[in-house]
Formats: structure tokens, C-alpha cells, sequence
């Protein structure tokens, strides 16, 4: 009698690809020093600069920074949204933490 | 010490200009910095924007660090490069585990 | 049935990898695929979009949320 003895080749995937990309998500920020990003502020505000400097609460230090403010009024005889932007430009600005909603990164050349 | 605090010891006797969340416009020259960012400004020189923040001409304003917005600062008197290896570093630091 | 008794960590760390919709308490949504999380709820996703009632407003590729303004993060069914 013989007796086929087949070897399990079935590898375990535990863990998905990403395991080595897991990082935490200050990280993906610390990646991104010395470039340009985007930020996303409360009160209809948003930030493009080069980020030098931030911390675990999100201040952030930004050169070359161009803010922009969006208003939105509402016109209640129309019922209409009427938005307008300004823009102000800041050479070096330091961005209180609390404020900030979201940092967008430039995608990096692999 | 904290990142920004550090840097803005750095800045200690610098004019900066202080933007807080009322939209009121503070600039000063900084005289003391804490770790929880509040600021004592001296000389100081206040705008204001549609007339509806008051600030009295004061000579010395101490301004709350959970109050502020913004801090414009002169890119003269920041060594980013510097700032840069700190971030990285604290930032190692902090998500090692 | 599993997924009901997985405790929260258990849960958002199985969604990394997978496409996610973030809610934020401006009632703003992104979606993406989630790289990273941390104990504060910030987040990392990729190919990140911006919906705006319902609607894609901005496409913002690699993206931290700050954990603050979540509401909540769920995953998305792919469509492939």
C-alpha cells in the first residue's frame, strides 16, 4: 500500500502586503519635510506651503505659505450660496495644531 | 523642550506678528515663550480687521497660546534645515514604539 | 460574526489595507485606501477623494486626517 503524502505548499498569509508599509501616520507627514503640501484648516481655511517643522499636535511651520479664505454668505432672497476667496501670502507661518483638519501630500516619485 | 517651543526661544527679541482666532492682528517684539505656546509681545502694534476686535493700544500683551491662529514669522530668522532634523527625530521618537 | 465581536483596535486595524470612507464631524467624507491609524483616530489614506454632500468635490492623493475631527471610519465594498 502506498500511501500519498502530499506537503501542504498553502503559505499563510497572515498579514496583507502593507505589513512593511505600516507606519504610523505621523510618518507619512515626516515624509513629506521639505515639500509642498496642502492643509486644510477649520473656518474655511486653507494653507499651501513648504513644510519644515510640525509636531504630534500638528503645528505646523510653513514657508512660502498662500492662504486661502473662503466666505460664504447665503443670500436669503435668492436663497443662493455666494462664495468668494481671498488669498494672503505669509513667508514663514507657524499654524496652530487645533486647527488643522487635514495635510495632503505630494505623491513621491518611487 | 518642545520643538516649537524651542524654536521660538530662537526667536526671543524678533518682531513677529500674532494672528489670532478672533481675527485680531498682534505684532510685537517677543520678550517670553512657555511650552504651552503663550507669548509675551512688547512694542507692541495691533491691527484690527473690520473694526470689530478692540484691542487697547497696549505697550506689553500677553497672549494665551490656545488663542492663536497664526504666527508670521520673519523667514530670515528660521533655520529650516535645522527644524527639519528636529521634526524628524522627535517625530522617530515619538512614533517608535 | 467575528467582525461583531472584534474589539475597536482589533476592527480599524483590519481596514488598513482596504478602501475606507472617513467621516469628519464637518460632515465632510474621504475616501480611500487607509495606510496607517493611530491611537489619537488620525489617519493615513491614499488616492484620497473629498465628497461634499454626496459629491466628489477635490482629489487629494496621500492625505492625514487629523483624529479630532473624525466621526467615524467605515470600510467600503470594492467595486472591482
Amino acid at each position: 500500500m502506498s500511501e500519498k503524502h502530499e506537503i501542504a505548499t498553502s503559505s499563510i498569509q497572515k498579514e496583507p502586503a502593507y505589513t512593511e508599509a505600516i507606519r504610523q501616520p505621523l510618518d507619512t507627514v515626516r515624509l513629506a519635510l521639505g515639500e509642498r503640501v496642502y492643509v486644510k484648516l477649520r473656518g474655511e481655511r486653507e494653507l499651501r506651503g513648504k513644510l519644515h517643522g510640525f509636531d504630534q499636535h500638528m503645528n505646523i511651520l510653513l514657508s512660502d505659505a498662500e492662504e486661502t479664505i473662503t466666505h460664504i454668505k447665503f443670500d436669503p432672497v435668492t436663497n443662493e450660496e455666494i462664495t468668494s476667496k481671498t488669498t494672503k501670502t505669509s513667508e514663514m507661518i507657524f499654524v496652530r495644531g487645533d486647527l488643522v483638519i487635514l495635510v495632503s501630500i505630494p505623491r513621491r516619485a518611487a | 523642550m518642545p520643538l516649537f517651543m524651542s524654536l521660538f526661544q530662537s526667536l526671543l527679541m524678533k518682531k513677529i506678528t500674532v494672528e489670532m482666532k478672533n481675527d485680531a492682528v498682534v505684532t510685537g517684539i517677543l520678550q517670553t515663550v512657555d511650552h504651552h505656546l503663550n507669548l509675551y509681545l512688547e512694542n507692541v502694534e495691533t491691527r484690527e480687521q473690520q473694526d470689530q476686535i478692540h484691542l487697547e493700544a497696549a505697550k506689553f500683551i500677553f497672549v494665551r497660546g490656545s488663542t492663536i491662529r497664526y504666527i508670521h514669522l520673519c523667514a530670515s530668522d528660521v533655520d529650516v534645515f535645522v527644524l527639519e532634523d528636529t521634526t524628524r527625530r522627535d517625530i522617530r521618537q515619538e512614533t517608535d514604539i | 460574526m467575528t467582525e461583531i465581536s472584534k474589539k475597536p483596535g482589533e476592527f480599524t486595524r483590519s481596514l488598513v489595507g482596504h478602501p475606507v470612507k472617513v467621516k469628519l464631524t464637518s460632515n465632510i467624507e474621504y475616501r480611500g485606501i487607509l495606510i496607517s491609524l493611530d491611537g489619537h483616530l488620525n489617519v493615513v489614506l491614499e488616492d484620497t477623494e473629498e465628497y461634499v454632500g454626496g459629491s466628489l468635490k477635490n482629489k487629494l492623493g496621500d492625505t492625514f486626517i487629523r483624529g479630532n475631527n473624525l466621526l467615524y471610519i467605515s470600510p467600503m465594498t470594492r467595486k472591482k
